[in-house]
Protein backbone atom coordinates (compact mmCIF):
# COMPACT_ATOMS: atom_id res chain seq x y z
CA UNK A 1 0.00 0.00 0.00
CA UNK A 2 2.90 2.30 0.88
CA UNK A 3 4.64 1.78 -2.12
CA UNK A 4 1.91 2.44 -4.80
CA UNK A 5 0.90 5.74 -2.42
CA UNK A 6 4.80 6.67 -3.51
CA UNK A 7 4.39 5.46 -6.87
CA UNK A 8 1.61 7.35 -7.52
CA UNK A 9 3.33 10.80 -5.92
CA UNK A 10 6.06 10.33 -8.58
CA UNK A 11 3.41 9.87 -11.07
CA UNK A 12 2.19 12.83 -9.72
CA UNK A 13 5.43 15.22 -9.90
CA UNK A 14 6.05 13.83 -13.09
CA UNK A 15 2.70 14.68 -14.44
CA UNK A 16 3.81 18.37 -12.43
CA UNK A 17 6.81 18.67 -14.18
CA UNK A 18 5.36 18.02 -17.92
CA UNK A 19 2.56 20.43 -16.84
CA UNK A 20 5.55 23.00 -15.97
CA UNK A 21 6.82 22.45 -19.41
CA UNK A 22 3.74 22.56 -21.53
CA UNK A 23 3.14 25.84 -19.51
CA UNK A 24 6.13 26.99 -20.54
CA UNK A 25 5.88 26.27 -23.86
CA UNK A 26 2.48 27.78 -24.41
CA UNK A 27 2.65 30.85 -22.30
CA UNK A 28 6.29 32.00 -23.27
CA UNK A 29 7.20 31.20 -26.27
CA UNK A 30 10.38 33.12 -27.24
CA UNK A 31 8.28 35.83 -29.24
CA UNK A 32 10.87 37.58 -31.25
CA UNK A 33 14.67 38.33 -32.26
CA UNK A 34 15.35 41.97 -30.50
CA UNK A 35 18.42 43.66 -30.77
CA UNK A 36 18.85 47.40 -30.20
CA UNK A 37 20.09 50.25 -32.01
CA UNK A 38 22.24 52.68 -30.91
CA UNK A 39 23.57 55.92 -32.32
CA UNK A 40 25.61 59.00 -30.71
CA UNK A 41 24.39 62.34 -30.70
CA UNK A 42 27.46 64.65 -30.44
CA UNK A 43 27.19 68.53 -28.79
CA UNK A 44 27.48 70.37 -31.95
CA UNK A 45 28.47 73.84 -31.95
CA UNK A 46 29.25 75.68 -35.41
CA UNK A 47 30.37 79.39 -35.80
CA UNK A 48 31.02 80.71 -38.88
CA UNK A 49 31.10 84.02 -40.56
CA UNK A 50 29.93 84.81 -44.30
CA UNK A 51 33.28 86.57 -44.95
CA UNK A 52 36.68 88.02 -43.36
CA UNK A 53 36.62 91.17 -45.59
CA UNK A 54 34.11 93.93 -45.05
CA UNK A 55 34.99 97.39 -47.16
CA UNK A 56 32.95 100.20 -45.54
CA UNK A 57 34.13 102.09 -48.66
CA UNK A 58 32.96 104.62 -50.41
CA UNK A 59 31.88 107.35 -47.99
CA UNK A 60 28.23 108.68 -47.99
CA UNK A 61 26.69 112.16 -47.57
CA UNK A 62 23.26 112.90 -45.74
CA UNK A 63 22.26 116.36 -44.28
CA UNK A 64 25.93 117.23 -45.03
CA UNK A 65 26.78 114.17 -42.82
CA UNK A 66 29.52 111.89 -43.83
CA UNK A 67 29.29 108.59 -43.18
CA UNK A 68 30.63 104.95 -44.13
CA UNK A 69 27.65 102.18 -43.77
CA UNK A 70 27.48 98.56 -44.94
CA UNK A 71 24.14 96.99 -44.15
CA UNK A 72 24.05 93.28 -43.44
CA UNK A 73 27.90 93.03 -44.44
CA UNK A 74 28.82 89.54 -42.29
CA UNK A 75 26.23 87.18 -41.54
CA UNK A 76 27.09 84.99 -38.35
CA UNK A 77 26.17 81.50 -39.29
CA UNK A 78 25.43 79.67 -35.64
CA UNK A 79 24.31 75.82 -35.61
CA UNK A 80 24.38 74.21 -32.09
CA UNK A 81 22.20 71.72 -30.33
CA UNK A 82 23.56 73.25 -26.85
CA UNK A 83 20.78 73.25 -24.25
CA UNK A 84 22.25 75.32 -21.89
CA UNK A 85 22.83 78.48 -23.47
CA UNK A 86 25.45 80.03 -25.75
CA UNK A 87 26.28 83.61 -25.93
CA UNK A 88 28.05 85.64 -28.88
CA UNK A 89 30.80 88.41 -27.82
CA UNK A 90 32.41 90.86 -30.65
CA UNK A 91 35.64 92.85 -29.84
CA UNK A 92 37.72 94.72 -32.27
CA UNK A 93 41.21 96.64 -32.26
CA UNK A 94 41.61 100.31 -33.38
CA UNK A 95 41.67 101.24 -36.79
CA UNK A 96 44.98 101.51 -37.91
CA UNK A 97 46.81 102.46 -41.26
CA UNK A 98 49.28 99.97 -39.85
CA UNK A 99 51.40 103.17 -39.35
CA UNK A 100 51.49 105.27 -36.15
CA UNK A 101 47.83 106.41 -37.21
CA UNK A 102 44.71 105.21 -35.55
CA UNK A 103 41.43 106.02 -34.12
CA UNK A 104 39.20 104.07 -31.26
CA UNK A 105 37.08 101.07 -32.51
CA UNK A 106 34.27 102.30 -30.87
CA UNK A 107 33.73 105.48 -33.62
CA UNK A 108 32.32 102.14 -35.13
CA UNK A 109 28.59 101.05 -34.44
CA UNK A 110 27.12 98.07 -35.42
CA UNK A 111 23.70 96.81 -35.25
CA UNK A 112 21.98 93.27 -35.79
CA UNK A 113 18.87 92.32 -38.04
CA UNK A 114 16.67 94.02 -35.65
CA UNK A 115 17.85 96.59 -33.85
CA UNK A 116 19.55 99.95 -33.44
CA UNK A 117 23.04 100.74 -34.00
CA UNK A 118 25.06 100.77 -31.05
CA UNK A 119 28.98 101.84 -30.53
CA UNK A 120 31.91 98.63 -30.43
CA UNK A 121 33.13 98.46 -27.43
CA UNK A 122 36.43 99.96 -26.38
CA UNK A 123 39.56 97.71 -28.25
CA UNK A 124 39.94 94.93 -25.44
CA UNK A 125 36.56 95.25 -24.39
CA UNK A 126 33.34 93.22 -25.41
CA UNK A 127 29.82 93.78 -26.12
CA UNK A 128 27.23 90.59 -26.13
CA UNK A 129 26.09 90.20 -30.02
CA UNK A 130 23.09 87.08 -29.08
CA UNK A 131 22.59 84.67 -26.38
CA UNK A 132 20.65 81.63 -26.22
CA UNK A 133 18.46 80.17 -23.80
CA UNK A 134 17.54 76.53 -22.51
CA UNK A 135 15.05 75.28 -25.37
CA UNK A 136 13.75 76.02 -27.92
CA UNK A 137 14.54 75.36 -32.13
CA UNK A 138 15.96 79.12 -33.34
CA UNK A 139 18.11 81.70 -32.51
CA UNK A 140 17.78 83.93 -28.94
CA UNK A 141 16.20 80.09 -28.05
CA UNK A 142 18.82 77.82 -27.51
CA UNK A 143 19.31 75.17 -29.67
CA UNK A 144 18.69 75.58 -33.49
CA UNK A 145 20.38 77.14 -36.73
CA UNK A 146 20.17 80.15 -37.71
CA UNK A 147 22.13 83.89 -38.71
CA UNK A 148 22.50 86.96 -37.31
CA UNK A 149 22.95 89.96 -40.36
CA UNK A 150 25.59 92.54 -38.80
CA UNK A 151 25.65 96.18 -40.04
CA UNK A 152 28.07 98.68 -39.81
CA UNK A 153 28.16 102.17 -39.60
CA UNK A 154 30.83 104.93 -39.16
CA UNK A 155 30.71 108.48 -38.81
CA UNK A 156 34.14 110.01 -38.48
CA UNK A 157 34.65 112.57 -36.33
CA UNK A 158 36.92 114.63 -38.13
CA UNK A 159 39.94 114.50 -36.25
CA UNK A 160 41.14 111.35 -38.42
CA UNK A 161 44.28 111.57 -40.76
CA UNK A 162 44.00 110.39 -44.34
CA UNK A 163 44.64 107.06 -45.24
CA UNK A 164 43.37 103.23 -45.37
CA UNK A 165 42.32 101.91 -42.10
CA UNK A 166 41.40 98.68 -41.03
CA UNK A 167 40.88 96.95 -38.05
CA UNK A 168 40.47 93.30 -36.89
CA UNK A 169 36.86 92.39 -35.38
CA UNK A 170 36.05 89.21 -33.76
CA UNK A 171 32.95 87.67 -32.79
CA UNK A 172 33.28 84.75 -29.98
CA UNK A 173 30.50 81.93 -29.45
CA UNK A 174 30.58 81.54 -26.14
CA UNK A 175 29.16 77.82 -24.33
CA UNK A 176 29.38 76.90 -20.70
CA UNK B 1 17.12 6.88 1.07
CA UNK B 2 13.59 8.48 0.89
CA UNK B 3 15.74 11.79 0.67
CA UNK B 4 17.83 10.76 -1.70
CA UNK B 5 15.21 9.72 -4.30
CA UNK B 6 13.36 12.88 -3.92
CA UNK B 7 16.59 15.03 -4.61
CA UNK B 8 16.80 14.47 -8.67
CA UNK B 9 12.97 15.31 -8.99
CA UNK B 10 13.15 18.70 -6.71
CA UNK B 11 15.99 19.75 -8.58
CA UNK B 12 14.26 18.88 -11.71
CA UNK B 13 11.37 20.61 -10.59
CA UNK B 14 13.25 23.90 -9.33
CA UNK B 15 15.11 24.05 -12.92
CA UNK B 16 11.91 24.14 -14.74
CA UNK B 17 10.30 26.67 -12.04
CA UNK B 18 13.63 29.06 -12.43
CA UNK B 19 13.12 28.27 -15.82
CA UNK B 20 9.45 29.09 -16.50
CA UNK B 21 10.32 32.24 -14.11
CA UNK B 22 13.04 34.07 -16.22
CA UNK B 23 12.44 32.30 -19.95
CA UNK B 24 9.90 36.18 -20.22
CA UNK B 25 13.46 37.95 -20.05
CA UNK B 26 15.68 35.81 -21.76
CA UNK B 27 13.48 35.75 -24.74
CA UNK B 28 13.40 39.35 -24.68
CA UNK B 29 16.56 39.48 -25.60
CA UNK B 30 16.97 36.53 -27.36
CA UNK B 31 18.26 36.80 -31.14
CA UNK B 32 16.03 33.67 -32.63
CA UNK B 33 12.78 33.13 -33.29
CA UNK B 34 10.59 29.60 -33.94
CA UNK B 35 8.01 29.16 -35.03
CA UNK B 36 6.69 25.15 -34.56
CA UNK B 37 3.39 25.10 -36.03
CA UNK B 38 4.93 26.88 -39.57
CA UNK B 39 8.51 24.71 -39.59
CA UNK B 40 10.03 27.85 -39.44
CA UNK B 41 13.13 29.80 -37.80
CA UNK B 42 14.92 33.05 -37.71
CA UNK B 43 17.84 34.26 -36.35
CA UNK B 44 19.82 37.46 -35.99
CA UNK B 45 23.34 37.45 -36.21
CA UNK B 46 23.99 40.54 -32.99
CA UNK B 47 21.59 42.07 -30.30
CA UNK B 48 23.15 45.31 -30.16
CA UNK B 49 23.65 47.65 -33.34
CA UNK B 50 25.55 50.51 -32.82
CA UNK B 51 25.82 53.25 -35.63
CA UNK B 52 28.10 55.43 -34.04
CA UNK B 53 28.70 58.96 -34.79
CA UNK B 54 27.54 60.80 -37.70
CA UNK B 55 28.79 62.16 -40.79
CA UNK B 56 28.03 64.77 -42.47
CA UNK B 57 26.80 65.62 -46.06
CA UNK B 58 28.73 66.76 -49.06
CA UNK B 59 27.02 70.00 -48.91
CA UNK B 60 26.86 69.76 -45.24
CA UNK B 61 23.45 70.25 -44.72
CA UNK B 62 22.43 67.12 -42.85
CA UNK B 63 23.78 64.58 -41.16
CA UNK B 64 23.45 61.12 -41.10
CA UNK B 65 24.84 57.58 -39.86
CA UNK B 66 25.14 54.58 -41.47
CA UNK B 67 26.32 51.14 -40.80
CA UNK B 68 26.34 48.93 -44.05
CA UNK B 69 25.33 45.39 -43.28
CA UNK B 70 25.14 46.05 -39.60
CA UNK B 71 22.80 43.01 -39.36
CA UNK B 72 22.22 39.54 -41.32
CA UNK B 73 19.12 38.05 -40.31
CA UNK B 74 19.06 33.83 -41.18
CA UNK B 75 15.68 32.35 -41.72
CA UNK B 76 13.92 29.52 -43.29
CA UNK B 77 10.61 27.94 -43.54
CA UNK B 78 10.36 24.32 -44.43
CA UNK B 79 6.56 24.34 -45.35
CA UNK B 80 6.21 24.61 -48.76
CA UNK B 81 3.77 27.19 -50.34
CA UNK B 82 3.27 28.64 -46.45
CA UNK B 83 3.17 32.85 -47.58
CA UNK B 84 5.54 34.65 -44.91
CA UNK B 85 7.06 37.48 -44.18
CA UNK B 86 9.68 38.76 -42.45
CA UNK B 87 8.96 42.16 -40.77
CA UNK B 88 11.31 44.61 -38.46
CA UNK B 89 9.16 46.27 -36.03
CA UNK B 90 11.14 49.18 -34.03
CA UNK B 91 10.32 52.35 -31.55
CA UNK B 92 11.63 55.18 -31.80
CA UNK B 93 15.25 56.34 -30.77
CA UNK B 94 15.52 57.43 -27.00
CA UNK B 95 17.90 59.32 -24.72
CA UNK B 96 16.37 60.42 -21.55
CA UNK B 97 13.72 62.37 -22.58
CA UNK B 98 14.65 63.38 -26.11
CA UNK B 99 13.66 61.60 -29.03
CA UNK B 100 14.34 60.86 -31.99
CA UNK B 101 11.56 59.66 -34.53
CA UNK B 102 11.97 56.08 -36.17
CA UNK B 103 10.97 57.64 -39.21
CA UNK B 104 14.23 58.37 -39.83
CA UNK B 105 15.84 55.18 -40.06
CA UNK B 106 16.15 54.23 -43.48
CA UNK B 107 16.78 49.75 -44.28
CA UNK B 108 18.14 48.12 -46.85
CA UNK B 109 19.62 45.04 -48.19
CA UNK B 110 22.41 44.13 -50.25
CA UNK B 111 21.98 45.91 -53.72
CA UNK B 112 18.92 47.88 -53.12
CA UNK B 113 18.28 51.20 -52.50
CA UNK B 114 17.22 52.81 -48.72
CA UNK B 115 14.09 52.33 -47.96
CA UNK B 116 12.46 54.65 -44.97
CA UNK B 117 11.28 53.05 -41.71
CA UNK B 118 7.05 54.71 -41.79
CA UNK B 119 6.19 55.97 -38.23
CA UNK B 120 4.67 53.22 -37.24
CA UNK B 121 8.06 51.67 -36.73
CA UNK B 122 7.01 48.09 -38.97
CA UNK B 123 8.60 47.31 -42.49
CA UNK B 124 8.39 44.30 -44.35
CA UNK B 125 11.95 43.32 -45.18
CA UNK B 126 11.19 40.19 -47.19
CA UNK B 127 8.33 37.87 -48.07
CA UNK B 128 7.80 34.55 -49.44
CA UNK B 129 7.04 35.35 -52.68
CA UNK B 130 10.88 36.54 -53.78
CA UNK B 131 11.94 33.16 -52.09
CA UNK B 132 9.22 30.64 -53.95
CA UNK B 133 10.77 27.05 -54.67
CA UNK B 134 13.31 27.63 -52.09
CA UNK B 135 11.80 26.17 -48.68
CA UNK B 136 15.28 23.77 -48.59
CA UNK B 137 17.46 27.01 -48.40
CA UNK B 138 18.61 28.89 -45.26
CA UNK B 139 18.18 32.29 -46.66
CA UNK B 140 20.13 35.38 -45.39
CA UNK B 141 19.25 38.83 -45.88
CA UNK B 142 21.94 41.50 -45.00
CA UNK B 143 20.90 44.93 -43.05
CA UNK B 144 22.04 48.07 -43.90
CA UNK B 145 21.08 50.45 -41.60
CA UNK B 146 21.42 54.36 -42.08
CA UNK B 147 19.42 57.36 -39.67
CA UNK B 148 19.60 61.03 -41.05
CA UNK B 149 18.54 64.27 -39.68
CA UNK B 150 17.96 67.02 -42.79
CA UNK B 151 19.19 70.00 -41.20
CA UNK B 152 17.43 68.53 -37.96
CA UNK B 153 20.76 67.46 -35.90
CA UNK B 154 21.20 71.47 -33.96
CA UNK B 155 17.29 70.74 -33.04
CA UNK B 156 18.60 67.39 -31.15
CA UNK B 157 20.30 67.32 -27.95
CA UNK B 158 23.32 65.51 -27.89
CA UNK B 159 23.57 61.89 -26.31
CA UNK B 160 23.40 58.62 -26.91
CA UNK B 161 20.11 57.62 -28.00
CA UNK B 162 18.76 53.87 -27.99
CA UNK B 163 15.60 52.11 -30.04
CA UNK B 164 14.11 48.47 -29.67
CA UNK B 165 13.46 46.62 -32.67
CA UNK B 166 12.36 43.13 -33.07
CA UNK B 167 12.43 41.36 -36.57
CA UNK B 168 9.53 38.61 -36.65
CA UNK B 169 8.53 36.25 -39.23
CA UNK B 170 4.78 36.72 -39.62
CA UNK B 171 2.19 34.61 -41.39
CA UNK B 172 -0.53 35.98 -42.94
Amino acid sequence: MADTLRKTGRYFIVFLLFSCFFLQAAFFPVSAADFSMKLTVPERVEFYLSTDFVDLDPPQTQNDVIYYENKNAVRLNIRTNNTSGWEIHVTGTDFTTGGDRSFDISRLQWRTNDTSYQHMPPAGEYAMVARGENAGNHMGQGQGKDMINISYYLEPAGDEYEGPYSAIITYTFFVP
Amino acid sequence: MKRRRTGPFLLICLTLTASLLFRPFIAAGSTEDEYLEYDAWLQISTNAVDLGLPHSTFDGTSDYWELAEALVVFFQCRRENQPWEVQLTAGDFYSGNNKIRINRLYWKTRGDRYNRIPGSGRARLAESEDYSGCETDVHLLPLSFLVELEKELTKVPAGEYEAQMSITMFFP
